[in-house]
């Protein structure tokens, strides 16, 4: 029987879950930091939805740009347009009882706007904002830097409170990272083991059903589902591939869709050996069966029309408008085409393939937590790559070393080729991703191997700089087809992302990319 | 044949509890709040976990296909009443892409207008202000084309317009493939997108577009093949119109034809079960309720009006809490309605078969849909999408309802949301060819509203 929540899943959990009322659930991993300004995985941006309140937000059922701390019945449109008056609503605390107060809004455009705060999200919000200016406790005015038909959109910031800091100049490393002071529905601290929440609700603005949750970190899947079904967890944010279909069919769990758009991939360091020769990497390209790899470590099922992994050849999603469709995805190994291009390159073949004398040795590394989405990948991709003559060297990396050595560039000498994925919302800009590497600018801060090619900046300055939506279009087009050959990355697959909630976790709608926006409606049945 | 191909697939998507019937003892049927047993046995889910019923449908490669959410095999292999269910579903989807290509014209010519777009974007913007009803917004754009092409693609939108929407002696032809006569066996075949180019204000620039007309003339030639069919069959063609009446776009809104006379003209005949099987309603009288729903101007005296023979109205006008649909009390129903139809099935028919869930899932969904619709007609938008995203979430893979589906795609367009709606398109592009049609100013919306987005690049 399926999805019965109104019979079965109420009785399950009061019998299982006694009168806990936390809601507990696994996520990917744990946040890297609690301080929104440095963001990085989807998981921080997860959490921070719960600690802190966006100035603006899109509301989940009709995606109309709302806020919880402005009253927009009173703002205004200034200064021909450039200016917001926000007033703020009254009865709105932060977590620590302080009062939420313009100067608070203002101390986070401050923040943003100082060029020694270190944070690529500020970096954005650099580009449209100009200043802001606390007219009373409970107005602001917002300036932008030009004229924007919807200012509202430049404002989804989360806001942080000015008195938990000595200066604009907000620093990653603070203190604040683990014990955050927001206006969002929970409140608490990231331990080593778990993040932990707590309703806020001393506050007008916020009125959460939940008394508190529990964010752990993914265990094996196995756990995580047995956990799940026998009523110790409530909710899984991340299932793998492989355990959906057998959870849909369960009475006392849903299985809900997590819009979000993510591209498997494995970066290849084309500053290393024989990898810097790009018939070399295409080699490496023609060597991966990406359709044995998805079979065995997504489950895929042929006949499933909404199958969830979708093969790619660039860094875009089939379905984006930004995929160039005349690009073929490579599913098989093609061990011709691989061995002609090893032999161009000049390496030898004498059971394995040889590189100025020696065997070619590949170190292969992998984000840790991808393991659980898709069992045994990188042995299978050793395995393949073993079998085309090459000698893989396999390890795993932890999350927290993924985060801030490999996608900053620092394990360049450490490895080969990483695998990983990618994710994205709306902005499914991958420019930081490719373009060559500039500290100061921001500019390529997720170049995992610090890959550089002038024609790839230059097609990466055309999208940027496109005055029209066709020009944006065609530039990305043409950077897919440039990545397809030069292949910093190998392109894997696109995978859907779902989440599974026990039944008894009433109204939880997840929220397109940042999930918990909704947070306040769900509720636990008794 | 449609079950055994039903129940392997069921098998497999188990954990392996078994390869035959399982002869239950319990005879006890479940007592409901919502529905008897007496009205749960009068719904074509109950009635097909009955081998007798089932067996006019078994066999029937469009019933397979149609049951695999294999909808072009469903629309070139099915026949008699089935041809006439399927281009009438044909008709809806495509209605509803053309709506999905009017919201997202209107947001990236409109809302999200850029500096780039010069008068010809305006025929894009005018047409899709007469699909949504707003025929001085139309007239004013196609006012100011200056392109002599796009005045003539125009023309006979402003008719549309000026008469103040579609009605039934209107005609518009598309421009790009011409639409195939109306005759049995008739294929329509694809185009190629874009449609044409036009010119922005940048640099002497073009854009690729395509034009929603082309969507609209696919529905119409599938209305009317579904209209020659039905004729073909003896059966009532106002049984198309109370089909699309649910799915039909704002220009037709108010120009529709009396609906009393439509009910009349059915209300007394019965309706062939090829309506019914794999569909949204439960039994007949749903489709009349949703029908008339779409008139109404009090929903609750509506639910009223039809409680007593439709069980859609019945459960929904249970969810009503003063005056307004409330959405926990259709999700239960919806659930509850799902799981006694099981019990109801197993019950009866002695025995428990793998399938039964996958078709009481039609029924959880059939509530959820109505619910959406119910919800719309009484002014709760917000609370629509919400059933609208349970729906999406709770549907299995046969039960996935690529109608519904485009529905939802077009309602999270109209709020300028399309990633959601390119996903489905892409989905389902070799089941409808022509989405590729509405999946273009999909796009542009989507890439303009990426490069302002508010919100962060990648993310890992």
């Amino acid at each position: 029987m399926k999805k019965s929540w109104m019979l079965g899943g109420v009785l399950m959990g009061s019998a299982v879950l006694g009168t806990a009322v936390d809601v507990q659930f696994y996520d990917e991993a744990l946040p890297i930091t609690l301080n929104p300004l440095f963001a990085t995985t989807m998981v921080d941006h997860r959490a921070h939805e719960l600690y802190f309140d966006r100035l603006y937000y899109n509301d989940m059922s009709d995606n109309s740009v709302t806020s919880r701390l402005i009253d927009d019945s009173q703002t205004k449109i200034e200064d021909a347009g450039k200016s917001l008056r926000l007033t703020i609503k009254d009865g709105i605390n932060w977590h620590n009882g302080k009062k939420f107060t313009a100067a608070d809004i203002c101390f986070t455009i401050d923040a943003m706007l100082n060029p020694r705060t270190p944070s690529p999200i500020a970096h954005y919000y650099r580009e449209h904002l100009a200043g802001c200016t606390a007219e009373k406790s409970n107005v602001a005015k917002v300036t932008f830097k030009r004229v924007y038909h919807n200012p509202r959109e430049r404002l989804k910031f989360f806001v942080l409170p000015k008195s938990e800091f000595s200066s604009t100049a907000v620093q990653p490393d603070t203190e604040f990272a683990n014990t955050p002071v927001g206006t969002g529905p929970m409140k608490g601290r990231m331990g080593t083991m778990a993040a932990r929440f707590e309703a806020h609700t001393k506050t007008s603005h916020h009125d959460p059903k939940l008394a508190g949750m529990k964010m752990s970190q993914a265990l094996d899947p196995a756990v995580q589902i047995n956990t799940l079904r026998n009523g110790a967890m409530h909710g899984i944010v991340s299932v793998p591939p492989i355990y959906r279909p057998e959870l849909q069919t369960e009475s006392e769990v849903v299985v809900k869709g997590y819009d979000l758009r993510s591209w498997w991939f494995i970066a290849l360091n084309t500053k290393s050996g024989p990898l810097a020769t790009k018939e070399v990497r295409q080699a490496l390209n023609y060597s991966i069966d990406r359709s044995e790899l998805r079979e065995k470590s997504i489950g895929f099922d042929k006949n499933d029309k909404e199958s969830p992994c979708e093969f790619i050849s660039g860094p875009f999603v089939q379905a984006s408008m930004y995929y160039n469709h005349e690009v073929p995805s490579v599913e098989f190994a093609d061990s011709r085409k691989a061995d002609a291009l090893l032999t161009a390159a000049g390496l030898e073949k004498n059971g394995l393939w040889f590189h100025e004398g020696k065997p070619v040795a590949l170190r292969i590394g992998m984000d840790a937590k991808l393991d659980k989405e898709a069992t045994d990948l990188m042995t299978q991709i050793a395995n393949q790559l073993s079998e085309a003559g090459f000698q893989p060297l396999v390890s795993k990396i932890s999350t927290d070393d993924w985060n801030r050595k490999a996608i900053t560039g620092q394990l360049s000498k450490e490895y080969d080729m990483l695998i990983g994925k990618w994710s994205f919302g709306m902005n499914e800009d991958v420019n930081d991703l490719f373009h060559t590497r500039s500290d100061t600018k921001f500019k390529g801060r997720h170049n995992i191997f610090n890959y550089s090619n002038p024609e790839v900046d230059a097609t990466l300055a055309e999208y940027e700089k496109a005055r029209t939506t066709d020009s944006a279009k065609n530039a990305y087009h043409k950077l897919h087809r440039q990545l397809a050959d030069d292949l910093p990355y190998l392109f894997l697959w696109k995978l859907d992302t779902k989440s599974a909630w026990r039944s008894e976790v009433k109204d939880s709608n997840i929220t397109p990319y940042y999930y918990f926006t909704d947070i306040d409606r769900w509720y636990l049945s008794k | 044949m449609i079950f055994t191909t039903l129940s392997l697939t069921w098998f497999m998507a188990c954990s392996g509890s078994g390869t035959t019937s399982t002869e239950i003892e319990s005879t006890e049927v479940a007592k409901s709040a919502i529905l008897s047993s007496e009205e749960l046995q009068q719904t074509w889910v109950f009635k097909a976990s009955d081998a007798t019923w089932r067996g006019q449908f078994e066999g029937e490669p469009g019933w397979t296909a149609l049951f695999n959410r294999d909808y072009q095999t469903a629309l070139s292999d099915s026949s008699g009443a089935g041809a006439v269910r399927m281009h009438a579903e044909f008709a809806a989807v495509y209605r509803q892409a053309a709506l999905l290509h009017a919201h997202a014209s209107q947001h990236a010519y409109g809302t999200d207008r850029q500096e780039e777009d010069g008068p010809d974007s305006l025929y894009l913007r005018g047409v899709s202000n007469v699909i949504l009803g707003s025929y001085d917004q139309a007239t004013a754009d196609f006012d100011a084309l200056t392109s002599e092409t796009l005045k003539g693609y125009s023309e006979q939108w402003v008719a549309i317009a000026k008469q103040g929407g579609w009605t039934a002696e209107s005609v518009i032809e598309g421009h790009f493939v011409s639409a195939p006569e109306v005759k049995k066996g008739a294929q329509f075949r694809p185009e190629s997108v874009p449609h044409f180019e036009i010119a922005t204000t940048i640099d002497g620039t073009v854009s690729t577009v395509t034009d929603a007309t082309e969507l609209w003339v696919r529905s119409k030639w599938h209305e009317s093949m579904a209209d020659m069919l039905a004729a073909e069959q003896q059966m009532d063609p106002a049984w198309v119109d109370v089909f699309l009446m649910p799915w039909i776009t704002p220009m037709e809104a108010n120009t529709q034809p009396n609906s009393e006379k439509v009910l009349d003209a059915v209300s007394t005949l019965e309706m062939d079960s090829a309506w019914l099987f794999l569909s949204r309603n439960l039994v007949s009288a749903d489709s009349l309720f949703l029908y008339d729903l779409q008139f109404s101007t009090d929903v609750e005296k509506t639910l009223g009006t039809w409680s007593d023979r439709s069980l859609l109205a019945k459960v929904l006008k249970s969810a009503m809490v003063d005056g307004q649909l409330d959405v926990s009390k259709v999700l239960d129903a919806a659930s509850e309605l799902d799981a006694l139809l099981v019990e109801e099935m197993k019950t009866v028919q002695g025995k428990e078969e793998p399938f039964y869930p996958m078709f009481a899932d039609f029924a959880e969904q059939a509530v959820l849909i109505a619910g959406v619709m119910v919800a719309e007609k009484n002014g709760q938008r917000k609370d629509s999408g919400r059933l609208r995203i349970n729906a999406n979430d709770l549907a299995l893979q046969n039960s996935k309802d690529a109608l519904f589906l485009t529905e939802f795609a077009a309602y999270d367009v109209s709020n300028r949301y399309p990633m959601r709606a390119q996903d489905m398109l892409h989905r389902y592009r070799n089941d409808f060819r022509a989405f590729k049609v509405a999946g273009h100013p999909l796009g542009t919306l989507q890439i303009r509203l990426g490069r302002s987005a508010g919100v962060p690049g990648a993310s890992n």
